[in-house]
């Protein structure tokens, strides 16, 4: 595979996993009546 | 085949609902307990309670001058080092049973029967620190003994009677190993192992009851005097998250004793064979340290968590106030738990050929979790003189000081635990060769998955460690501990599945392991005895001056709080007469199948 | 046997070197010992003195600087003065104070009462105070300390101090030793005198403690015998700099017995 494939397939895993992982922030934080950013 | 199918189908079905009759005797005795609430009016009119007494210094007798907080201490954590040991390994020894039977690999019955036979001798031994530290307990704490035992009578007495149990279920466990195998007797004998793991862990589950009700004291009014309800003062607030934290903690401390164990019987073996099959051992017990040590931290911020929950004078004294310098010596310990581990991997990859190919990534991985560990040993509050401060500008580091709170510690744990795994997924690489025409993406994705989820937990940590207020710093910890088991399932996930049919680079060298990798297997159970013993003196000393908190004060002479150097050097004479004790353990298991043939001793 | 001993240095020097962090690695923070009861004469103290005692009460027996510090955990307490109306009439209070000192009395036994925002317990939107009554369980504030405590809290709070010193302090406190018409027994140490006296409610003497009136930890070096023991039965003979006169009891003469005066002139003159 040539480096442009595997880095193109790294940048679609990498996005799918951060929004994935963002949207647990914020369903956990949600659950614990917090929002993920913090506002005074 | 298929009468035999039945037959065996049918004696599971039977065997399964012996197990399930057993937990509902179990959770139905908890019952008991609660019964004395339900007919509360017909009991209390029998039994009238009192308030917690007060006490004064003339009330603790003394005698012979010991030390009657040491000699308590002591005993108390003695019998703990022990029970740990043995309610671990009948957990993992039954594990490795089960494995033995669907595997068919005799490898892994005869190492069973060997963890549990180097234990035997453990078992008197915790019996009678335990017979040890009661003596010391109604001998030097009578007023307290008895309050506490008019509370917890029904569960002291069927702790006793449990012991019937405990003992007729590990003899027949042990001493039945090589009559009970085959077929039927096979699953009954795993059945006794569970058995075991059953009473073993209702036992500790009893005794936890009462050492977290003097933390935190339910069932009982601001006065101390009992409802008559021993359930509710079984079932108080701190109670499952120490069963909790101390069932995954035993499984890892265990897996250490017997890692030493394995560690040292390599070192004095004189053929490659006992070479080999003690590396083996040691790599078991290694692993089953890891599996449990992962999750560990998380188990213990959840006590700590619930400590805050309960009291929060009592959680901030215990990480903010005069405790919080003992949690950076558990830092260090912890830290040197991680890299010993990860040091063992990485010594254990060269049984393999295949390793090669992952050799060059053990440096990165050593740099994070020293930094890692860095982090977590970098204390918040530092004590300076007013010069100092002056120059500082306040008593923290503007930059360095938020590593010395929560976010960053979580963050740092997280990261460690996430290499840790990372290491055992080279290691269990090293001798595969992936055979899916994918593999390639494969390691993509699992470069993703690791990626994603190091990143978001640094930016939870960073974000929520420098800009934000307490509650939400608290509360950020619970994405990141769910980040990492997210990062761990599913890599191990898309391993099972990348390495699907895959081939083995050739077999391991079982043995080929420089000799220091084994003090790492040292150094990893005398770390974990001497945190263990810390972390029994914090649990006990965050009480500080109260035996019941709130309820009942300690008016004996030695209440005080004692300084961490002094708490240390306790910690310390234990652990010594500890490892001690457990060197006679093994040796005894060792004599127990030594013969010597005196010649011309006996008569012809 | 080679192997045996190696592993047995080994052991050692591992649970050496963690003894030695633990001892040398580590500040040795000496705990506090576990807290004695003192008798305080409430009926001899002016306002400034009930002040600094409510002030060595917040800091001491009520705990309230585990949380009330800069740290963040707890509402700062120094701006009640501005703080206190908006709270009375924010409709999310839910006590039944009416105005500074009954709200602050309040707080000290309902914190929940009312819970500034973002301070309450995680996940219930700032309904429950996580800080715990100051009336029972480790705390155990009695009503006069209580007191003590609002009154520094409305002196350092900006506030005028309208609690009054408590006259009536109930039971529990100054149990008679002796039948009335005997002499009291004669207090022997230092320790006995400073308690019953409250020397410590305005002066540092060994430990850090009130400072309304000078610090005492090195008067033995200062000042000669003399000196100490008229200071002691005629305080306003001579005021220390940057102190004002009036506030010390000049009455002690009346009250100790000549071997208690010799007992503290004793232990003063040996502070360096």
């Amino acid at each position: 595979m040539s480096l442009k494939g595997k880095l193109s397939i790294f940048a679609v895993a990498l996005a799918i996993c951060c929004g994935g992982f963002l949207l647990l922030d914020i369903a956990l934080m949600n659950m614990q009546g917090l929002s993920l950013i913090f506002e005074k | 085949m298929g009468s035999g199918a039945l037959k065996t189908r049918s004696i599971r079905l039977f065997l399964g609902f012996l197990v399930v009759l057993l937990a509902i005797l179990v959770t139905g005795a908890a019952d008991q307990f609660s019964v004395h609430a339900q007919t509360g009016d017909a009991f209390a009119e029998t039994t009238t309670y009192g308030p917690a007494p007060k006490l004064t210094a003339a009330d603790y007798p003394s005698f012979a001058g010991v030390n009657a907080r040491i000699a308590v201490w002591i005993f108390a954590q003695l019998h703990l080092w022990f029970a740990a040991f043995v309610l671990s390994v009948p957990i993992f020894v039954f594990i490795i049973e089960a494995i033995g039977m669907r595997t068919r690999d005799k490898r892994f019955d005869d190492m069973a029967y060997e963890f549990i036979k180097i234990s035997i001798t453990a078992y008197s031994l915790t019996a009678i620190l335990g017979g040890l530290l009661l003596f010391s307990l109604i001998i030097f704490y009578p007023h307290l003994f008895t309050y506490l035992s008019t509370i917890f009578s029904g569960s002291m007495f069927y702790y006793a009677l449990l012991f019937f149990a405990e003992s007729a279920v590990l003899y027949l466990y042990y001493y039945g190993w090589h009559w009970l195998q085959g077929g039927l007797r096979k699953w009954v004998h795993l059945t006794l192992g569970l058995l075991l793991n059953a009473v073993g862990t209702t036992l500790m589950f009893l005794a936890n009851s009462w050492l977290t009700f003097m933390m935190s004291p339910a069932g009982v009014n601001a006065a101390g005097v009992f409802s008559g309800d021993e359930w509710a003062a079984i079932h108080n607030f701190l109670w499952n998250p120490i069963n909790i934290h101390r069932f995954v903690a035993n499984i890892a401390y265990g897996g250490s004793i017997v890692g030493a164990y394995a560690a040292f019987k390599f070192l004095t073996a004189t053929s490659a064979r006992e070479k080999a099959h003690y590396d083996w051992m040691g790599y078991n017990a290694n692993f089953i340290a890891i599996c449990a040590l992962l999750p560990l931290p998380f188990a213990g911020y959840y006590l700590a968590a619930e400590i805050y929950a309960y009291s929060q004078q009592m959680g901030i004294t215990l990480m903010g106030g005069i405790f919080a310098w003992l949690f950076i010596i558990q830092a260090v310990l912890i830290g040197t738990l991680f890299l010993s581990a990860n040091y063992y991997l990485w010594c254990g990859m060269g049984r393999s050929e295949g390793a090669k190919r992952y050799t060059k990534y053990i440096k990165y991985i050593a740099v994070v979790l020293v930094a890692a560990f860095l982090v977590w040993f970098t204390p918040h509050t530092l004590v300076l003189t007013n010069a100092e401060l002056k120059s500082l500008g306040g008593p923290h580091h503007s930059i360095l000081g938020p590593l010395g709170i929560m976010p960053a510690k979580n963050t740092a744990v997280n990261v460690m635990i996430i290499f840790t795994f990372l290491s055992f997924l080279y290691y269990r690489r090293s001798n595969k060769i992936a055979t899916v025409s994918w593999a390639q993406t494969g390691n993509i994705l699992q470069v993703a998955l690791f990626t994603a989820g190091i990143a978001n937990i640094l930016f939870l940590g960073i974000y929520h460690g420098y800009y934000t207020n307490t509650v939400y710093k608290v509360a950020a910890s619970i994405p990141q501990v769910v980040t990492t088991f997210m990062v761990i399932t599913g890599s191990l996930l898309i391993e099972s599945f990348i390495y699907r049919g895959s081939r083995d680079v050739g077999p391991l060298k079982w043995g080929h392991i420089p000799e220091r990798a084994q003090y790492a297997l040292f150094l990893l159970a005398v770390a974990f005895t001497w945190l263990m013993g810390l972390m029994g003196y914090i649990r006990s000393g965050i009480r500080q001056h109260w035996h019941v908190v709130d309820i009942m004060r300690d008016a004996s002479p030695d209440a005080f709080t004692p300084t961490l150097g002094y708490a240390a050097n306790v910690v310390s004479i234990a652990a010594i007469i500890f490892l001690a004790m457990v060197i006679f353990v093994f040796w005894i298991a060792q004599i127990g199948s030594t013969r010597t043939l005196p010649a011309g001793y006996w008569k012809e | 046997m080679r192997t045996f001993l190696s592993v047995v240095v080994f052991t050692l020097m591992t649970i050496g070197f963690f003894a030695g962090y633990s001892n040398y690695g580590i500040p040795q923070i000496e705990p506090a010992p576990p807290p004695t009861d003192e008798e305080i004469d409430l009926s001899s103290m002016n306002m400034e003195q009930f002040v600094a005692l409510g002030e060595r009460i917040f800091s001491g027996k009520g705990t309230c600087t585990l949380c009330h510090n800069n740290l963040g955990r707890a509402p700062m307490l120094d701006a009640i003065g501005t703080n206190t109306q908006a709270r009375l009439d924010d409709p999310r209070y839910a006590g039944g104070a009416t105005d500074a000192e009954s709200y602050l009395i309040e707080s000290l036994l309902e914190p929940s009462a009312y819970v500034v925002a973002g301070f309450g317990k995680a996940g219930t939107s700032d309904t429950e105070s996580p800080m715990p009554s100051t009336e029972g369980g480790s705390i155990a504030l009695s009503e006069p300390e209580m007191t003590a405590v609002v009154a520094y809290l409305q002196d350092n709070g900006g506030l005028e101090i309208t609690v009054e010193i408590p006259t009536d302090v109930g039971s529990g406190e100054a149990a008679e030793a002796t039948e009335p018409g005997e002499p009291r027994p004669a207090f022997d140490t230092f320790k006995d005198l400073s308690d019953e006296f409250a020397c410590e409610a305005c002066h540092t003497i060994t430990e850090e403690a009130g400072d309304v009136g000078p610090n005492l930890a090195g008067i033995g070096a200062a000042r000669d015998r003399d000196y100490l023991r008229r200071a002691l039965l005629d305080p306003n003979a001579e005021i220390a700099e940057g102190f004002e006169e009036g506030l010390m009891p000049d009455d002690l003469g009346k009250q100790l017995y000549a071997t208690e005066l010799e007992i503290m002139v004793d232990f003063l003159s040996q502070l360096k």
